[in-house]
């Protein structure tokens, strides 16, 4: 009896709920790619020295003051080199998950057709 | 069943039911390993026969593989998979359904949960019966004390069974497993039964009941890994990138878990949940953001510092401080690197600045007034070094200290109190340090190989509490846990159970703790015998001795006292001291377990400071409490005492500890106290001369030493007891003479002698040493000076040989006379 409930009821959730369910899941992974390569930070920080290494102004020579703005400004030239492909490669990350998002949504819909084929090439090649 | 709402939640869970009926979890992993296999060892043989075509060669021709159809099984062990993976998801999305409500407050479609759902589904004839089934039914039976076999005779016993219609399932709010346990607990007579046998309360029940399901929630919320609460466990990879590297502080760090008293439960929010909010918000401030903890040492300082260093490495913490990381200073290494002054202030300036310069550093320093000290040995005043670094906003610094090094070092310091904001660490309540230990136990059942009753884990806090008398809770209770598990596991013991903790605390301690067992049974009953056989009359005082003794040991009296405490009022030599060692021996199976204070020592106006210590000293009474926390302590002539040492003795019976002069707890709640006093004497023996009963003048008595201003009446009030002791008559003191001639014949028998005990021997010494007003002294000096004496020159004159008899003329007890 149990049993003879669940093809209805899966189905009604596979095309209703788990529609749902998939795009609420798929974005708890995007949170986590966005958390995991601290994608907002590195944002706010793009342009910040790297390691805070930074050498204080003094009132010096103005070779000194110069070589003091120019040591500051490599140190967030390499801060922006290292930020910049980590923002990307979380950017990908997430780009690729939208487009896998679209993929699953596909493979779902279809997933009664999908299987069908599956079942049916396999018994034809197991038996033919 | 005719709650259409009911009806609707169940037929939500159906399906799912009927999944989890087709497939267990164990058989679903196996079809899926098995599933994968197929598609690999398919596949590989694909690719493997097939390789030479990308060399323009002829397909590899194999007899064995040819005749196996690669392609097809492919095909539909895929398909089988995909099926039995969907399914997956379509259970889970049931099983978790709810899940939120509980852990995040949200709100649900349906209220009932998956496990309950699947109770009712599976067993409505016999709702108990299919609880008792499940895992969680059968640990929440475990955990309150049922053995499996107990369970299983329930199980097969006939009984009235509670179906689902006669469940009252409210479904107004989350209907879960907890409630249903709750709902046969009240409603099934048998099972009510089975646990009142048992000895089970409701408490009990309802301890385990909640520590299983807290069990389950973990476990339930762990399985979840999709869920945000769960992937945001992970540090993101840039957050450091914009802060500086400190690193000589690198050098000097320890984690903070090695002096966290339980590090693997410090996340557990309800220990923290009282200190993460106070101590962020001062973290978070601009200026002076630098907390102060102040607790004693095992109270969980460093444990409340790492809760809030992991809300900070999970990027959950208050704003400001969230990407921020928690170091804990070595600060022992550091003084021993240091040669010098200026090695040392070199090397803090050093790590300061970094952690400064860093910019995303909580710096952490245990014991602050120790390094304080530590330093300042080597000359460096480490308190003016730290001053521009705790005014910075870029360095946040959290200190810890205990209370007696606070009051003395820190609060002393003004200029470094006024950079701190100060929290006060608590210990947590009992069921909170209940929950924490359930909490340890998840790990330490499953190293120990071993299972704790919920009734276990309550004796222990109760008894680390009230019987370890050393350190602070939760330490204590900690400590204890460890050592039960550890003599379990050496004793095979598969369930620890209220009895072994007790027994384990008894044997650590010496007092007797928790249900009465039959030899102690025995001697409490009969303990007016026992405390006869050393004391001579003085029936009234033993029977209220042993009648509070017993009302003691029986749980009635309150716990945050001594064991007992009495006041002795009698005459001189009359059985006060005998009668505290016979109580000593009774309880705590020795003489030596009686320590005596001669108060009359105490009577100057520096008394309480030689009592309690204080100035960097301690005092008498702390240290004879710490020394022998588990004994009977005799309190002579507790009247001579000062004042102020009576006000003292008014905390310690009313609460059973008091604070040292060094800020320390001391703890007198497993002694008893005896204090003795000559007061009032005089009148007992005018009432005794005039031929009054003592029975109705107990009263009178205490007016009278009230009155007279020896003891104020709030003092009296406070022991169990007022005890009178009566002047010994004739009769008495013979018994006494008796009882010494045999202790001093069994001496002489040592010696290879022997005396005869005649009764003209006993009535000379009676008529000698009989003075109603001193009681036994003169009895026991008698024998001592006259009798003794008699012995020792019959032995030296040589009349007497070894072997011999030795026995007193009616001449020679005519001469006895005290000199």
């Amino acid at each position: 009896m149990l049993l003879l409930e669940l093809p209805a009821a899966y189905f009604i959730w596979h095309y209703t709920t788990a529609l749902q369910q998939l795009y609420t899941v798929w974005t708890n992974f995007v949170w986590y790619v966005i958390h995991l390569f601290s994608i907002p930070l590195l944002l706010r920080t793009l342009f910040s020295p790297w390691k805070r290494i930074v050498e204080p102004l003094r009132r010096q020579d103005l070779e000194e003051i110069f070589a003091t703005i120019v040591f500051n400004i490599i140190s967030r030239i390499v801060g922006f080199c290292i930020r910049i492909p980590i923002i990307a490669l979380g950017c990908v990350t997430v780009a690729g998950m939208a487009v896998g998002l679209v993929f699953l949504y596909i493979v779902w819909l279809t997933l009664p057709v999908i299987l069908l084929l599956l079942f049916s090439l396999g018994i034809s090649y197991v038996y033919v | 069943m005719s709650d259409p709402r009911l009806i609707a939640e169940l037929r939500y869970y159906r399906p799912a039911i009927a999944i989890a009926w087709l497939v267990s979890g164990p058989v679903f992993i196996a079809l899926r390993f098995v599933l994968v296999s197929l598609m690999l060892v398919s596949v590989g043989i694909l690719l493997f026969s097939n390789i030479p075509i990308f060399f323009g060669l002829p397909p590899l021709s194999l007899p064995q593989l040819d005749s196996f159809p690669s392609m097809g099984i492919s095909f539909l062990a895929a398909g089988v998979y995909i099926c039995i993976r969907v399914l997956s998801f379509f259970y889970n999305e049931r099983y978790f359904h709810g899940l939120d409500t509980v852990i995040a407050n949200q709100s649900a479609e349906y209220n009932l949960t998956y496990e309950v759902a699947s109770l009712f589904v599976r067993s409505p004839q016999d709702i108990t019966g299919g609880f008792l089934t499940t895992h969680f039914g059968q640990k929440v039976l475990m955990r309150a004390g049922i053995e499996l076999e107990q369970l299983n005779a329930f199980q097969i016993s006939t009984r009235q069974p509670v179906n689902l219609d006669g469940m009252s399932v409210s479904l107004d709010s989350q209907y879960t497993m907890y409630d249903v346990a709750l709902q046969l607990q009240k409603t099934d007579v048998a099972l009510q039964t089975l646990l009142q046998e048992q000895g089970i309360t409701d408490a009990i029940f309802e301890g385990a009941l909640s520590w299983t399901y807290q069990e389950h929630l973990v476990r339930k919320r762990l399985k979840r890994w999709w869920s945000r609460d769960q992937l945001s466990t992970t540090t993101g990879i840039g957050r450091d990138f914009s802060y500086g590297v400190a690193y000589t502080l690198s050098e000097f760090t320890k984690p903070i878990a090695s002096g966290a008293v339980y590090p693997e439960v410090a996340h557990n929010p309800l220990f923290a949940a009282e200190y993460i909010p106070t101590i962020e918000t001062i973290l978070a401030r601009t200026g002076d953001s630098n907390v102060l903890l102040v607790g004693e040492s095992g109270v969980g300082k460093l444990d409340a510092v790492l809760a809030v260093g992991e809300r900070m490495e999970r990027g959950v913490a208050v704003g400001a401080i969230r990407s921020m990381h928690l170091i804990l200073l070595d600060t022992d290494k550091l003084i021993a690197v240091a040669a010098d002054k200026s090695v040392l202030e070199q090397s803090l300036l050093k790590i300061l600045t970094e952690a400064e310069n860093a910019g995303n550093i909580v710096l952490v320093i245990d014991k602050l007034p120790d390094f304080l000290r530590n330093a300042s040995s080597l000359g460096v005043d480490v308190s003016s070094l730290l001053d521009q670094y705790l005014a910075s906003p870029a360095l946040h610094i959290i200190a810890t200290t205990d209370t007696a090094t606070y009051h003395q070092d820190i609060e002393t310091n003004g200029g470094l109190l006024r950079r701190f904001e100060t929290v006060q660490i608590e210990p947590p309540a009992e069921s909170v340090t209940i929950m924490l230990l359930e909490s340890m136990l998840t790990q330490l059942e499953v190293e120990g190989n071993t299972a704790c009753t919920y009734a276990a884990v309550a004796a222990i806090v109760k008894d680390a509490d009230h019987y370890i008398v050393s350190g602070v809770m939760p330490d204590k209770a900690v400590q204890l846990l460890n050592g039960i598990i550890a003599a379990a596991k050496a004793q095979n013991v598969s369930v620890i159970t209220e009895t072994f903790v007790n027994t384990f605390v008894a044997e650590k301690t010496g007092v007797p703790v928790g249900p009465v067992l039959e030899a102690e049974r025995n001697k409490l009953m009969n303990l007016e015998v026992v405390l006869h056989e050393r004391i001579i009359g003085q029936d009234r005082a033993i029977d209220a001795i042993s009648g509070a003794m017993r009302r003691s040991r029986a749980g009635i009296q309150d716990d945050n006292k001594p064991i007992g405490s009495f006041l002795f009022l009698g005459p001189t030599g009359v059985g006060k001291t005998e009668c505290a060692k016979a109580l000593a021996a009774a309880f705590f199976d020795s003489d030596e377990a009686m320590h005596r204070l001669d108060m009359s020592e105490f009577s100057g106006n520096d008394a309480l400071h030689r009592l309690i210590g204080g100035d960097g000293h301690t005092g008498v009474l702390s240290n004879m409490l710490k020394e022998h926390p588990y004994a009977v302590l005799l309190l002579d002539e507790f009247e001579k005492s000062q004042p102020k040492v009576h006000d003292l003795f008014l905390q310690i019976l009313d609460e059973g500890v008091f604070t040292d002069g060094l800020g320390q707890k001391i703890n007198a709640r497993n002694v008893i106290i005896i204090a003795t006093s000559n007061a009032g004497s005089e009148r007992i023996i005018e009432w005794m001369q005039n031929g009054e009963s003592l029975d109705d003048k107990k009263d009178a008595l205490v007016d009278h030493v009230i009155h007279v201003g020896m003891y104020k009446p709030e003092l009296v009030n406070r022991f169990d007891d007022v005890v009178l002791f009566t002047p010994l008559n004739e009769s008495e003191q013979t018994s006494i003479a008796r009882a010494l001639l045999i202790q001093l014949k069994k001496r002489i028998i040592e010696k290879g002698y022997n005396l005869e005990i005649s009764e003209p021997l006993v009535d000379a010494v009676v008529k000698v040493g009989y003075q109603p007003e001193f009681g036994a002294r003169p009895m026991r000096r008698a024998i001592q000076e006259i009798v003794e004496e008699a012995v020792a020159g019959k032995i030296i004159a040589g009349t007497i040989h070894k072997g011999d008899t030795i026995n007193f003329t009616a001449e020679e007890l005519k001469s006895f006379t005290l000199r």
